[in-house]
């Protein structure tokens, strides 16, 4: 679909099952956690590694868009009503915990958030830990629906969320080398998106991590450019493409 | 020795620090959680209390726990109440995150 080869889906998918989470956390878990853990997880999955020791970096634009709604109005309304658990899953790294509890990982995990560059920053982060520190580092991106009149400050559309598994080195489950360097602002555009697929997401808040899938589907070179704030950018070029993604 | 805790207020974070808090530290410890002074600013707590905690050695004002009445009965003597004025040579902050995502510095006034 990314590579522009198919369109749309029929119908949409099902919330993720979330098995990995014990059945009353699965229950109550919100929707960014639904999608975000079932992302990291297939990532894992994909690239063969054991959650358990893989150090992550989870971005949102928004983080609970939803839950943010319900702690406004119900504050307004009747703080006295203000439910625990909605406020304990209303923090940004609510996603990240739970990551962390489901696969008991003990490795370093951090939630970051940049507004409308919440995904360069976020990829920066792993980019630069994953060069650092030399171990693998997982990247996990998402944002839900805007609800009530927060949508109108903090527009987003449908759920989408990705996740990437970056090695310092290639390993036989790799499936492209990448370059990247951060670089002054000169005039360069933010990538753009052209699959059906992609161009169906632009209204999600993360719509940022669209161009890179997309390269890395349609096996381009790049780069795809990320602004990072004021007067840089976060470069990413495609140098190699190794194993074919299960399509 | 003096401690700026989590202590968010809500009763099993509470209850567990201050249970950690007795079991590790002498009862001369100062320990305090400034988070009735400042609200708890989620992801901004954890920068917040280690400056706040770098000022209380700087200054030797140490803040108590604005807003608490009756101490839980997990609280070891300690958990304070009252800001005091006295030196201290080291301060720590401690900060607790989601999912297991905790963090304690140690500062020193003076060069280890």
């Amino acid at each position: 679909m990314l590579r522009g080869e198919a369109g749309l889906l029929p119908e949409a998918l099902p919330r993720p099952a979330l098995t990995l989470l014990p059945a009353n956390e699965r229950r109550r878990a919100p929707d960014t956690v639904a999608i975000s853990l079932e992302v990291a997880w297939r990532a894992c999955q994909d690239a063969g590694v054991d959650p358990a020791h893989l150090p992550t970096v989870f971005t949102s634009t928004h983080g609970d868009l939803a839950i943010t709604d319900y702690m406004c109005a119900t504050l307004a309304d009747s703080p006295d009503a203000l439910s625990p658990t909605k406020f304990h899953n209303s923090v940004h790294n609510a996603a990240a915990g739970y990551w962390s509890i489901a696969t008991g990982c003990m490795a370093p995990y951090t939630a970051v958030t940049a507004w409308q560059n919440s995904f360069g920053a976020g990829l920066l982060e792993a980019l630069v830990q994953v060069h650092s520190e030399q171990r693998s580092v997982m990247l996990v991106a998402y944002d839900i629906e805007g609800k009530g009149p927060l949508a109108s400050q903090s527009p987003s559309e449908h759920l989408l969320a990705g996740a990437w598994v970056f090695s310092p080195a290639r390993t036989p489950r790799t499936h492209a080398a990448i370059d990247w360097e951060v670089a002054r602002r000169d005039g360069q555009e933010e990538t753009g998106v052209h699959s059906a697929a992609a161009l169906a997401l632009r209204g999600n808040a993360m719509h940022q991590c669209l161009p890179l899938l997309e390269t890395l589907a349609r096996r381009e070179a790049g780069p795809v450019i990320y602004p990072l704030g004021v007067g840089q950018v976060l470069s990413i070029s495609n140098t190699s493409f190794y194993r074919e993604w299960i399509a | 020795m003096a401690i700026n805790l989590h202590g968010t207020a809500s009763l099993k974070n509470d209850e567990v620090e201050a249970a950690a808090v007795a079991d590790l530290f002498p009862v001369k410890t100062f320990a305090s959680s400034t988070k009735g002074w400042t609200g708890h600013t989620l992801g901004a707590a954890g920068i917040v209390e280690a400056l706040i905690t770098l000022v209380a050695l700087d200054s030797g004002h140490l803040p108590g726990t604005l807003n608490t009445d009756e101490l839980d009965a997990a609280c070891g003597p300690q958990i304070r109440k009252d800001s005091v004025e006295t030196r201290t040579r080291h301060a720590m902050s401690m900060s607790f995150g989601f999912g297991g995502s905790n963090a304690v510095v140690v500062f020193g006034a003076e060069a280890a």
